[in-house]
């Protein structure tokens, strides 16, 4: 039952009125009785005094109205509000792969929704805001009643991706430094670090379990040329005992080879298979089996497995002559003019002696780009001679290049970049520079190692080789996509396949963020062209479920009083509007009434 | 004087002896009197021709006639007869009220001079009272003029009472009527204006001359007694209203009845009968004597 308070307390002193208004009618010289001949004339008298709106009291419904109306009006002065007890509660439900993990599966989230439903407190001024953690904590329910935010925690469901302790952190420390909430009830399976807040109630969800993990899954070729594959995975033993893992590799439903690997307790390692045959999709299986079973699967799509499409945009077309001859490298050569980002459908870009005007979209080689350009910011340094001075090793770029032996043609060098990191410096500055952004390699040299001239010329062809196999995504380490983590939408796509089979409409160079699920998503362009991608978990903090990474809130002691949530809410307007009411049918029945009245005289 | 009101005074039964009841149509009476019958009589009226037939007084032959187309014609008179009359007295509980204003008297008083002036020409009068206590007058006709002392004493001993639906009262009366004649009601039609006009169109239906008099007490118009809030009880059906008296509602009431005054009047000169009004306050010998034309009377 909400309190009810004024405003204007000392208006009800005007309630004296009712009263009066009693007694005027009970001390009222009561009307005298006179027989008439006839009450036919009399009739055209009802609602002169008698009967007019706030006319002589007489006690009939009329005047129950009029004492009414004083009623309200004397209210209404008061300006009377309700005070509305407002506790505003916050739950949050750590729903990141971690809780699928339990005997039987899924056992930790069903524990932390029982936890947070039991710690909802009931009410009719109870408001619950909920909030999900994982891929990102996000809100899902925002001042909804008990009943409907238990309703939505058990509606709740798991995702294949990790959540961030720091980003689960710093939302904890929004909301309880906020003063938004009266409580916040958190349920998870990560360690909260002390100190905790009072308002902070902590439901661990689940106890330390030992697991077996398959941290990244990558395959690749090795070079250029090589037709087979090479896989490599990290697995690790997140358990009190060394263990021996084995991981099964299978395509198309087929094993294609197995390996085994002993490690120690809470031991990491690497596992890799030098061969592997030709698939479009590899799927990775980890033993023993535990009671976490997302990360004993991974799943691998060839990095460069397929014929690579190369974009050559060159004034110059002969430079380009010597890279038709490389296997898996389908070349097409435009002239500058004719570049569009749009018309931009290749795996791999290369610009001779310029730049485009966007970043491009995919991964790029620049080569001798003018200096003072808006889109990389990249700044030439000029100088008389310029000679190679050192380079970093060990790196994919400059993995088996005589660096003695190579011989530059009028190299040019580039002032320290942003964003990008030198690879081979000179006596003036860096004269290849490699970086990523966005998900896009992007290599610039300071020199033409075009056109290919293979053996002969070797130390410029193993780095050409190096430069084009970094920017194919050969010999990367990288483990590909990770679940809850976007990437960019590749050109050229216009649909994404989930593993669960749900079809999104994407537009390409936006980022793609419906990713939570682990398993091969169908890139799907032009033409029903499909490229597959993988998308693993692959987040070892995530697997170590002995040792979870705890979350650090480090929110600062607040000695201000707790908030006052309470609201007054006013509701002199409908009392007005009642008023406005019972006048206006007063008024029509007393119409009324006359009419009739003066109707009967004839 | 004899049980007469005290308006009748020597002069004044010496005026009304002067006056007679004049109708708009000839009504056949039941003996000889002063007013023109549609039978054919004896009168100095010539009425009409007729052939001559074997037996007839050769006293009516018109010679002339005779001369003229050599053919014998009588000439047929009209008859002279005593005129019926009716006069219907209101005795409901409305005219004892207000009772300073002493309407019922004032009614009988009217009654009287009116039947008085019957009488005295001869005529055959009927006095009837509708509703009201005491013995009931008798549905017979009175001729001469001294039977007026009978009358009044049995007019004296009626008092207002009860109610009165005016329709339906002088349906029953009219059913008992044999012949037509001139009518008076008298009453102070403190009713609705529907059972007025039903009661008058009856009279006009039955073929006879009504005039109908209405009489209002002076203090009944003024409401003057009547201040403040009041209770005023209907006498009739009991009916009860809370009415705040002031100035501008006595007013209001005075127009009410004024207007429920005019519009009886507008609707009996519209059916052809005669309507006159008489307030308690004016003086009774010269409100006759002025109402003369308006009663229905000539001298």
């Amino acid at each position: 039952m909400p309190a009810i308070g004024f405003l204007y307390p000392g208006a009800l002193a005007f309630f004296a009125l009712v009263p009066l208004l009693l007694l005027a009618y009970l001390v009222r010289e009561r009307p005298r009785s006179v027989m008439v001949s006839s009450v036919l004339g009399y009739r055209a008298l009802r609602g002169l005094k008698a009967q007019r709106p706030w006319g002589w009291p007489r006690l009939d419904w009329l005047f129950l109205v009029e004492l009414i109306i004083l009623s309200l009006v004397v209210i209404a002065m008061a300006q009377p509000f309700v005070i509305h007890r407002h506790t505003p509660v916050a739950v949050m439900l750590d729903n990141s792969a971690a809780m699928q993990a339990g005997t039987p599966p899924g056992a930790r989230l069903e524990s932390a929704k029982a936890a947070l439903q039991r710690a909802i407190p009931d009410g009719g001024d109870i408001a619950v805001t909920l909030w999900l953690t994982a891929p990102q904590p996000h809100q899902i329910a925002a001042g909804v009643s008990p009943w409907r935010a238990r309703s939505a925690i058990s509606k709740a469901r798991t995702v294949d991706a990790a959540q961030s302790t720091i980003s689960v952190a710093r939302t904890l420390r929004d909301i309880l430094s906020g003063h938004r909430f009266t409580q916040c009830f958190f349920a998870t399976a990560s360690p909260v670090s002390p100190p905790i807040p009072a308002e902070l109630h902590v439901f661990k969800a689940g106890d330390p379990l030992s697991n077996y993990a398959i941290g990244s899954f990558a395959v690749g070729g090795a070079q250029f040329g090589s037709g087979a594959l090479r896989a490599r995975l990290t697995v690790a033993n997140f358990s009190p005992q060394p263990q021996t893992l084995e991981v099964t590799i299978s395509a198309e439903g087929k094993a294609l080879t197995r390996a085994q690997t002993r490690l120690g307790a809470q031991e990491i390692g690497n596992i890799e298979f030098p061969t592997l045959a030709p698939s479009g999709v590899y799927r990775a299986d980890l033993k023993p089996a535990d009671a976490f079973a997302l990360d004993n699967v991974a799943w691998a799509t060839p990095a460069a497995g397929a014929q690579i499409q190369v974009l050559f945009v060159t004034p110059t077309p002969a430079d380009a002559a010597g890279l038709s001859a490389l296997p898996q490298l389908s070349v097409h050569t435009i002239s500058p003019e004719n570049y569009s980002p749009a018309s931009a459908k290749a795996d791999l870009l290369i610009f001779e002696y310029g730049m485009p005007k966007e970043l491009p979209a995919a991964n790029a080689m620049l080569i001798m780009p003018p200096g003072g350009d808006e889109v990389f910011g990249l700044r030439t340094v000029a100088g008389a001679t310029t000679q190679i001075t050192d380079w970093r090793t060990p790196d994919p770029l400059t993995d088996g290049v005589n660096f003695r032996l190579l011989a530059l043609r009028q190299p040019e060098s580039f002032a320290v970049h942003p964003w990008m990191q030198s690879v081979v410096n000179s006596n003036l500055g860096s004269i290849i520079l490699e970086g990523k952004h966005e998900g896009h390699r992007y290599v610039v040299l300071g020199f033409n190692p075009f056109p290919y001239l293979g053996r002969r010329n070797l130390p410029m062809s193993v780095l050409t080789l190096n430069i084009l196999s970094y920017l194919s995504g050969f010999g990367s380490e990288d483990s590909g996509h990770r679940t809850g983590e976007p990437f960019i939408v590749p050109a050229g796509v216009t649909q994404i396949v989930t593993p669960g089979g749900s079809k999104i409409r994407v537009e390409p160079g936006t980022p793609f963020s419906a990713d939570a699920e682990q398993g091969i998503y169908e890139l799907i362009g032009p033409g029903s062209q499909k490229r597959l991608r993988a998308v693993n978990l692959a987040d070892l903090n995530q697997s170590n479920l002995e040792n979870p990474a705890a979350i650090k809130l480090d929110i600062p002691a607040s000695g201000a009083p707790p908030p006052d949530f309470s609201e007054r809410r006013t509701f002199t307007p409908y009392l007005l509007a009642a008023i406005l009411a019972l006048a206006a049918c007063e008024a029509l029945f007393t119409y009324r009434r006359r009419r009739v009245y003066a109707q009967g005289l004839t | 004087m004899l049980g007469l009101p005290e308006e009748f005074t020597s002069d004044f039964l010496v005026r009304l002896e002067q006056l007679r009841i004049k109708t708009r149509r000839e009504y056949a009476g039941q003996g000889k009197g002063s007013h023109l019958s549609p039978r054919r009589g004896s009168s100095l009226e010539f009425a009409d021709y007729r052939h001559y037939a074997p037996g007839d007084d050769f006293r009516y032959i018109d010679w002339s006639l005779y001369g003229r187309s050599d053919k014998l014609y009588i000439k047929l008179f009209k008859e002279e007869e005593d005129l019926l009359t009716y006069i219907f007295v209101d005795a409901s509980a409305s005219m004892g009220l207000p009772a300073g204003d002493r309407k019922f008297t004032a009614a009988v008083t009217i009654a009287l001079a009116l039947a008085y002036v019957a009488l005295s020409s001869g005529d055959r009068v009927m006095v009837r009272v509708l509703a009201g206590s005491g013995k009931a007058t008798a549905p017979t006709f009175v001729t001469g003029r001294h039977r007026i002392v009978e009358l009044a004493r049995q007019l004296a001993a009626v008092k207002p009472a009860g109610p009165l639906d005016l329709a339906p009262a002088l349906a029953g009366e009219l059913a008992a009527l044999k012949r037509a004649g001139k009518v008076f009601v008298i009453s102070d039609f403190q009713m609705m204006f529907n059972s007025i006009a039903q009661a008058m169109g009856m009279f006009v239906a039955s073929n006879m001359d009504a005039t109908a008099v209405q009489v209002l007490g002076g203090g009944e118009l003024a409401a003057g007694e009547l201040e403040g809030d009041v209770e005023v009880v209907d006498s009739e059906t009991g009916e009860r209203l809370r009415v705040s008296m002031s100035r501008r509602a006595r007013d209001q009431y005075r127009a009410a009845l004024m207007r429920l005054s005019r519009e009886i009047r507008a609707m009996c000169l519209q059916r052809g009968l005669r309507y006159t009004l008489y307030t308690t306050e004016r003086n009774f010998q010269d409100f006759f004597i002025r109402a003369v034309t308006e009663l229905g009377l000539v001298h």
